[in-house]
């Protein structure tokens, strides 16, 4: 061999070598290399740059994990109270260490965070905020934060120390799994979804206080030798995300567990719950659900969230765990759990071997992710998932009645018929499953008067109440002779009236309810036995589809008769239900005569005398005297049953509605003492059942009704934040529910309005503040109206947030900004042909305010143009 | 399965038993796996599933182990390898047909092609930023554009042996297979295309040998 091949030989050995040790991740120091190898010296300096660059462009390639901070300083041994002893651990975002808290004497884990994430006091502030909140949560299941600080230019925060390990360090080991599995004598799938349900559980609370986690990853799970899971890390990863998108339009926190959704920017509860999918994914399978190579690849793959169809992947895995983790992992946030609490419930009965709820997607969900892989083929998703749906229940219909109509033989019709009243059966508990998402459907007393918020569902929800609908009205119709099922096919009809309202389509609704009404009337005549309550309450939602479609008079009427039935049964045993229905009813009519103008909040309104005032005077006579009905059925109720919170519910309601009845007439006194009643009520109620949605939805209410009555005061701008926090927790924990983005984004008006009156007089400090609370408040209610244009009411809210804010940047100096604000809003009008609205939209009023910006602005002739269209206006109303 | 056994096993392959074709293939697999990724056009990532090919592949070696029997020359992995790589062009063939019209996708064919040939024209373009601090993002984006364009301006004869190298992890030995050279030659190359690498990154401005990226 010649001196050259040896060489050549060696030199392959040593860059082999220091390669391999590259790929390991350690350091390898080129002039050790070359101090080791004399003879190779001269090469080993030339050629190894290049090896470097060459593994660190497939690093490049390979690589998507967050670059950890540089190390601190050895020299510092303590931060403010902290005395460091050493590293535990780096994760994604910063270094941990173990320290001891001094003054408690308490061994710490001490989360450093990179510096060049506090390059502003603004992302300080904000640091401090989330960890602030996220110290607020106690969770047995949530590694609590005892302190956050700031020393020496370090920012850090203090943390309990957890004898666990993250589940990545875990999993590097293959077998630790089923070690574990072993050790508790549990099967592998239980074990994970033992420490899925323990995640699920720390969700739950943190989202019901408001706080997400955003980034759930095997990193940030901790398990302890006994089997017990922390969560560590909560809402830190927003800090990071929204510095990063804003300085570069780059992701931070780890890409591979973000739901498709946070790419358009979105995110709530659900996404939490996908990324915790993911996880126990990653856990069943072994291996992560995406992995490139390359960023590119991953972040299409994430975006895609192209994963393998469990089951096929791991073949002895326990069907409802699968369905399980593919409904968390459903890419439509609407197909996965709504909630932290339906995963946890779903992951206790898998481990109580009990039936989850989940139900399998699977189909679905594979034409859903197809579709989306295949961007050209989208198109056809729509039709697609219709077939698929339209095949599940017209085709079990279609069979239905086939072999009812084939099987003359009476034994077998009737077998038919209980098949049929089965499959009813089925559809109510679907109907059931899909309205008791937003309970202010099925549950209001005034849905359209209070707010003209329609029911909202999601996009699928509706395609699915669609195919009910013709269940429904199928059933209705091929069982119009069938003397048996009468009774069932009013229900039928009730069910296809519900439907169309929720739909929006009130006069179909009202001619589905009108129908039952028929087939329960005929039924009364030939002596078959129909519930009144039953009854009353058609006859209530019949006037409210009537309502709904402005027919205010037929609805009066409805309205009357559903108060005439319960009032014959007023001596009947179900005395407490009839004058609960009663008091329903007092309040819908009451609403209903306040619908729509004398309903809005506004703080201007109770001053300006305005034409019609006589009419207002009387209608509002009129609303209270229902409202004090219902709250004095209210108080007698509560006499017999003093701890039902329903009635308390009710009592508090009432209150309300009567105190903006009073509010209206001017007497803000007595409307304050009510709506303070009103709220002591909802304050106990919302802390002894915090779990009802709707009872924290009635208290916001009345603190926005509260800031409203006091216009220019602090108690504003305190009872403001407070619905707004409320609010906001309200939205983060029920995102399916539009209600409550309305709440929010009606608090933040409000807010807004408060902190601007403050900043007019004195406090010009909450100029900032109060144009991001209208801000905020434009941006989700220009979101909502895009998905509602039929309701009116935020067009309404719209203009008032945009005058406000319009009003603050005038006052702010900021006369261009605050011009335009108001020109958007009068092309909003006029494409909607604001003319039409049944609520008094203050047209004149933004060209007077637009008319005196420009003034201020030096353009007269504009100012003059503009004027004159709120003459015009004007002059048009009069007419 | 260590080295002893996969020799074992690749003699009695030879010998004509099929039945170690399994274990031996999962044993090669995720080099098989790193080599496809890292060959396939971007355009075609996402479209076609690594495992899919890893799949196809399989089936292809296993009805032609009669032609790496009477390669004597050829190792076990070269071999599968080229198989693969016939996999990905197939693949991608395949896919692209569909789509004969659009001029992108013609272009991305012959693209793939090439490379699936034994260059690399396919590798230069992708240029992923790593995630990091924010504040270090861009800089780091701009680095690893920089030297994936270092990597691009080098003749193609020097490109391809760094990628077989580096970034599709091959050895010295498997590289000259690949390429049909002499195992020396094979070095000879690899330097030669290291020197070349570091001449262009000397033309950075900001290069500094002792500093890892």
């Amino acid at each position: 061999m010649t001196a050259e091949a040896d060489n050549a030989e060696l030199f392959e050995a040593i860059s082999a070598d220091f390669a391999a040790r590259i790929r390991a991740g350690e350091q390898a120091s080129i002039s050790e290399y070359a101090s080791k190898h004399p003879e190779l010296a001269e090469e080993i300096l030339e050629l190894f740059p290049g090896i470097e660059a060459m593994e660190a462009i497939k690093g490049h390639r390979l690589s998507t994990e967050v670059r950890l901070p540089s190390s601190v300083d050895p020299e510092i041994d303590r931060l403010g109270e902290f005395a460091i002893k050493g590293e535990i651990g780096r994760g994604g975002m910063g270094i941990v260490y173990e320290a001891k808290q001094e003054s408690l004497g308490r061994p710490v884990a001490l989360k450093i965070l990179p510096p060049s994430l506090f390059q502003n006091q603004d992302q300080v502030a904000r640091f401090k905020r989330e960890a602030e909140t996220a110290s607020r949560l106690e969770h047995e299941h949530i590694v609590p934060i005892f302190a956050v600080g700031q020393e020496a230019g370090i920012h850090f925060y203090a943390m309990q120390l957890i004898h666990g390990r993250g589940l990545d360090a875990l999993f590097l080991d293959g077998s630790w799994l089923p070690k574990l599995a072993d050790g508790f004598g549990l099967s592998k799938a239980k074990l994970v979804a033992r420490i899925g349900l323990q995640v699920a559980l720390a969700l739950e609370h943190a989202h019901s206080r408001g706080v997400l986690h955003r980034d759930i990853k095997p990193s940030n799970l901790l398990v302890e030798k006994g089997g017990k899971v922390w969560v560590v890390d909560f809402g830190i990863a927003k800090v990071l995300d929204d510095q990063a998108m804003t300085r570069s339009g780059e992701f931070v926190g780890t890409l591979r567990y973000s739901p498709p959704e946070h790419f358009h920017g979105r995110f709530d509860g659900r996404s939490d719950l996908y990324s915790l999918g993911l996880t126990l994914h990653e856990l069943l399978t072994g291996k992560p659900a995406f992995k490139g190579p390359g960023r590119e690849a991953l972040l299409r793959q994430v975006q895609e969230g192209d994963l393998d169809v469990l089951p096929k992947s791991v073949p002895d895995l326990p069907r409802d765990l699968a369905t399980i983790v593919g409904k968390a992992t459903a890419l439509d946030a609407d197909l996965r759990y709504q909630s932290a609490r339906e995963m946890a419930d779903d992951l206790s009965r898998f481990l109580a071997d009990m039936p989850v709820l989940a139900r399998e997607t699977a189909v679905f969900e594979r034409v859903y992710r197809w579709a989306k892989r295949n961007r050209a083929a989208s198109a056809g998703l729509t039709v697609a998932v219709l077939a698929l749906i339209t095949a599940s229940i017209v085709g079990w219909w279609a069979f239905l009645s086939t072999s009812a109509s084939l099987e003359r033989e009476r034994g077998a019709k009737q077998l038919a018929e209980s098949n049929l009243l089965f499959s009813l059966q089925a559809f109510d508990d679907l109907f059931d499953a899909i309205a008791g998402r937003d309970q202010a459907l099925l549950m209001s007393d005034e849905g359209f008067s209070e707010v003209p918020v329609l029911p909202a569902v999601s996009e699928k929800d509706l395609d699915l109440l669609q195919r009910l609908l013709v269940f429904y009205d199928g059933f209705a119709l091929e069982n119009a002779t069938n003397e048996r099922l009468r009774l069932d096919r009013g229900r039928a009809l009730r069910r296809v009236g519900d439907i169309h309202r929720w739909l929006g389509e009130f006069a179909a609704a009202d001619e589905a309810y009108l129908a039952s009404l028929d087939v329960y009337a005929e039924a009364k005549a030939d002596d078959l036995e129909v519930d009144p309550m039953e009854l009353a309450i058609l006859h209530k939602d019949r006037g409210h589809a009537l309502g709904d479609e402005g027919e205010s008079d037929a609805a009066r009427e409805e309205f009357g008769h559903a108060i005439r039935i319960l009032l014959l049964e007023l001596e009947s045993e179900a005395k407490p239900r009839v004058q609960f229905e009663l008091a329903r009813v007092h309040n819908a009519i009451g609403a209903l005569l306040a619908s729509p103008e004398l309903s809005l909040l506004d703080h201007s309104a109770p001053e300006s005398p305005r034409r019609g005032r006589p009419r207002v005077r009387r209608v509002s006579a009129e609303v209270e005297t229902e409202h004090r009905q219902a709250m004095r059925l209210a108080e007698d109720l509560l006499q017999e049953d003093p701890d039902n919170p329903e009635l308390a519910f009710l009592r508090a309601r009432s209150k309300r509605y009567l105190a903006q009845a009073i509010f209206r007439r001017g007497d803000v006194v007595a409307a304050t003492a009510l709506i303070a009643e009103a709220k002591i009520i909802l304050e106990d109620l919302a802390e002894l059942f915090g779990e009802v949605p709707d009872y924290r939805q009635e208290l916001i209410e009345s603190l926005i009704m509260m800031a409203a009555l006091h216009p220019k005061t602090e108690r504003a701008q305190e009872t403001g934040a407070e619905a707004v926090e409320a609010a906001r927790a309200l939205a983060i924990a029920y995102p399916e529910t539009p209600r409550y983005s309305e709440l929010l984004a009606r608090s933040l008006r409000h807010l807004g309005q408060a902190l601007a009156e403050s900043a007019e007089s004195m406090d010009s400090e909450n100029l900032g503040p109060a144009a991001q609370a209208l801000n905020e408040a434009i941006d989700l209610r220009l979101s909502l109206w895009e998905r509602f244009p039929y309701a009116e009411h935020h067009l309404w809210e719209l203009v008032m947030a945009s005058r406000s804010l319009a009003a603050v940047e005038q006052t702010s100096g900021n006369l261009v900004d605050a011009a335009e604000i108001l020109e958007l809003v009068l092309l909003d009008l006029e494409a909607e042909a604001a003319a039409s609205t049944r609520i008094p939209l203050p047209v004149a009023g933004i060209f007077r305010d637009l008319a005196s910006l420009y003034q201020e602005m030096g353009e007269a002739e504009l100012s003059q143009e503009v004027r004159e269209r709120a003459r015009e206006t004007l002059a048009r109303r009069r007419r | 399965m260590d080295e002893s056994q996969i020799e074992q096993g690749i003699k009695e392959l030879r010998q004509g038993n099929d039945s170690v074709f399994a274990d031996l293939y999962s044993f090669y697999r995720p080099r098989l796996e790193r080599s496809l990724q890292m060959r396939m056009d971007a355009r075609l990532r996402g479209r076609i599933d690594v495992d899919d090919l890893l799949q196809d592949c399989y089936l292809a070696a296993a009805k032609r182990l009669q032609h790496f029997r009477s390669s004597v020359e050829v190792s076990l992995f070269v071999w599968l390898r080229s198989i693969s790589m016939q996999t990905l062009v197939d693949a991608g063939r395949h896919h692209l047909q569909a789509k004969k019209r659009d001029a992108a996708a013609e272009k991305s064919l012959d693209a793939n092609r090439r490379g699936a040939n034994g260059t690399s024209s396919q590798v230069p373009g992708e240029l992923i930023g790593q995630l990091t601090s924010p504040s270090a993002v861009a800089m780091r984006a701009e680095r690893a554009q920089q030297l994936e364009a270092s990597l691009a301006r080098l003749p193609e004869i020097d490109r391809e042996i760094l990628i077989l190298r580096h970034i599709e992890e091959l050895s010295n030995n498997e590289s000259a297979e690949i390429l049909g050279i002499h195992k020396a030659a094979s070095t000879n190359r690899y330097r030669r295309a290291l020197r070349r690498l570091k001449e262009t990154l000397e033309a950075l401005p900001d290069f500094d040998p002792n500093q890892r990226t």
